[in-house]
């Protein structure tokens, strides 16, 4: 009996470390990744201060570090562009396959909004640069922000499903027993009820364009010699910076880009535990 | 104008190939309580939402019969419009959780058209309250969410919440099921009240309850109504075997 009991604790001894040393193995490039990173980046940002987003970038043999303003400004301008035109679509979509799932549109509406998280970004951003920038005759930031649009909408629809879902059905059948229609009972209960839900959604979606590169490359444009050109100019974003900077040959450039990339992360970052500190939801 | 507020004749209703309801005949008279009682699985529940159809929500539903409410076959009117005459209150309280005490009660007001301005909001919510006996124990915390009250005072609020919406019909769905005796007896005292204003129809299992609040009964088993009357003739002489098995709590 003792000698069982002693291998069932060996047993869960062997198994136990082995799962600890998969999981650290996991995450060491992780972590190391974002060593680097902090390391690099920290370097260019204690060195360069605010003015790193205040200020256009550098010349090539420039000897200041300079700014990434136009990007910052750029993807800040795309990615709120982007959820405003995503976002009431997959809002609306969410509301409709919820509240009409049986019905045929609703189930087609389903089936094409979720294969769009399926489409490489890249296309995404041919098709864009095919229908909106070759007929614009030029790159911009609303291209731009319409090829993120369509990368955003997928991740904007599943967690506007999820909002309209964590409604109880206790409370939709308390709406319609009060006579309200569903649009009525869409305004007056089910966004009260799972706004921080909804909430969480635009906030989820907004970092996931804001990161994009991909649907960006061949839409956005770079622009480097001022901050904004226009909405229909062409605009510069930090994951093309990072991008394109990382690939040139100028030191000068390759601390701008850990810089930005450092940037891009503690953006995320806030971003992210916001949109997780608003999930705790409303007592039901 | 007939005297009754609620006719339902043959009506038959199918859920997903299984019957519910086979052929109910049903009179409510204006004015009056009736309730209807039966066993679990009986048919209560969805006789009573056929009444304002909230079954058109149920998937694979296939109702038969007539149905008239106030006057009016519900087949042929549009639902919402119907709704908001005939509020349903169910069993488990709920509230809505994201808005204030007030709110809850005035936004049926608001969007009935009953309430003009904000003097006349507050006055339907304060006469609703206190037709449940709610007004005393929440008017100092009309701002406070609905989570900080107990079990029997949110299904109060509820209650609240419907007459607000100045219905003509009160559709109640075992309404004291979850809640303690004393927030019981308050719901029945409102609805004995309130019998003067509206017509009230409620489900119950218990006989009891039935015995208290009832000016009509009707006894709902396996989807058909087995004896139906003024609930003294039926509590004290029940003429059908089932009915007598019920109130012994037999079945």
């Amino acid at each position: 009996m003792f000698r069982s009991y002693f291998i069932r604790k060996l047993k869960n001894y062997l198994m136990l470390s082995l799962a600890i040393f998969v999981s650290v193995l996991a995450v060491i490039p992780l972590f190391s990744m974002l060593y680097m990173v902090i390391v690099e980046g920290g370097k260019v940002l204690l060195d360069a201060g605010l003015s790193f987003i205040t200020e256009l970038p550098p010349t090539p043999l420039s000897s200041s570090i300079g700014g990434v303003a136009p990007a910052l400004l750029g993807s800040v301008l795309a990615s709120t562009l982007a959820i405003a035109i995503s976002g009431p679509i997959a809002f609306l979509v969410a509301f409709f396959v919820t509240e009409f799932k049986n019905s045929s549109f609703s189930k087609i509406s389903e089936v094409v909004v979720r294969s769009f998280s399926g489409i490489p970004s890249i296309i995404v951003s041919m098709f864009v640069y095919s229908t909106v920038v070759m007929r614009m005759g030029t790159q911009s930031l609303f291209a731009g922000s319409l090829s993120l649009a369509i990368v955003a909408l997928p991740y904007a629809y599943v967690y506007f499903t999820s909002a309209m879902k964590s409604i109880p059905e206790s409370l939709r059948e308390a709406a319609m027993s009060l006579g309200m229609s569903r649009f009525k009972a869409l305004r007056y209960v089910y966004v009260g009820v799972s706004k921080k839900y909804i909430l969480t959604g635009i906030l989820m979606s907004y970092i996931k364009a804001f990161g994009e590169t991909a649907p960006l490359l061949f839409t956005m444009g770079f622009l480097m010699n001022s901050v904004f050109a226009g909405f229909l100019q062409p605009s510069n974003a930090l994951p093309i910076l990072v991008f394109i900077y990382a690939l040139s040959p100028y030191e000068v450039f390759h601390k701008v880009a850990w810089g930005a990339t450092l940037l891009l992360i503690i953006i995320y970052l806030v971003l992210f535990s916001l949109a997780r500190s608003l999930l705790k939801g409303v007592k039901l | 104008m007939s005297a009754y507020a609620i006719e339902v004749s043959n009506l038959r209703v199918r859920v997903r190939g299984l019957d519910v309801l086979r052929g109910v005949d049903l009179k409510v008279r204006r004015n009056t309580i009736l309730v209807i009682m039966g066993p679990s699985g009986s048919g209560k529940s969805t006789l009573l939402r056929t009444l304002n159809r909230l079954t058109d929500f149920i998937d694979g539903i296939n109702v038969e019969g007539s149905v008239v409410v106030l006057g009016r076959d519900v087949f042929t009117i549009d639902p919402c419009e119907l709704r908001r005459k005939v509020v349903l209150v169910s069993q488990e309280p709920n509230p809505f959780p994201h808005m204030t005490i007030f709110d809850n009660v005035a936004l049926p007001a608001k969007l009935n058209g009953i309430a003009r301005n904000k003097q006349e909001l507050y006055e339907v919510v304060k006469w609703a309250l206190e037709k449940v006996m709610l007004w005393d124990e929440v008017k100092n915390r009309l701002r406070d969410y609905p989570h900080s009250l107990s079990g029997g005072q949110r299904q109060r609020l509820c209650l609240a919440r419907a007459l607000a919406a100045k219905p003509e019909i009160l559709l109640l769905d075992e309404p004291t099921a979850n809640i303690d005796p004393s927030n019981t007896f308050k719901i029945e005292e409102s609805l004995r009240e309130l019998r003067e204003e509206l017509t009230i129809v409620m489900v119950t299992h218990m006989p009891h309850q039935a015995v208290r609040v009832a000016d009509h009964v009707a006894l709902l088993y396996d989807g058909i109504i087995v004896e139906e009357g003024p609930a003294k003739e039926v509590f004290m002489n029940p003429k059908n075997d089932i009915t007598n098995k019920f109130l012994r709590g037999a079945i």
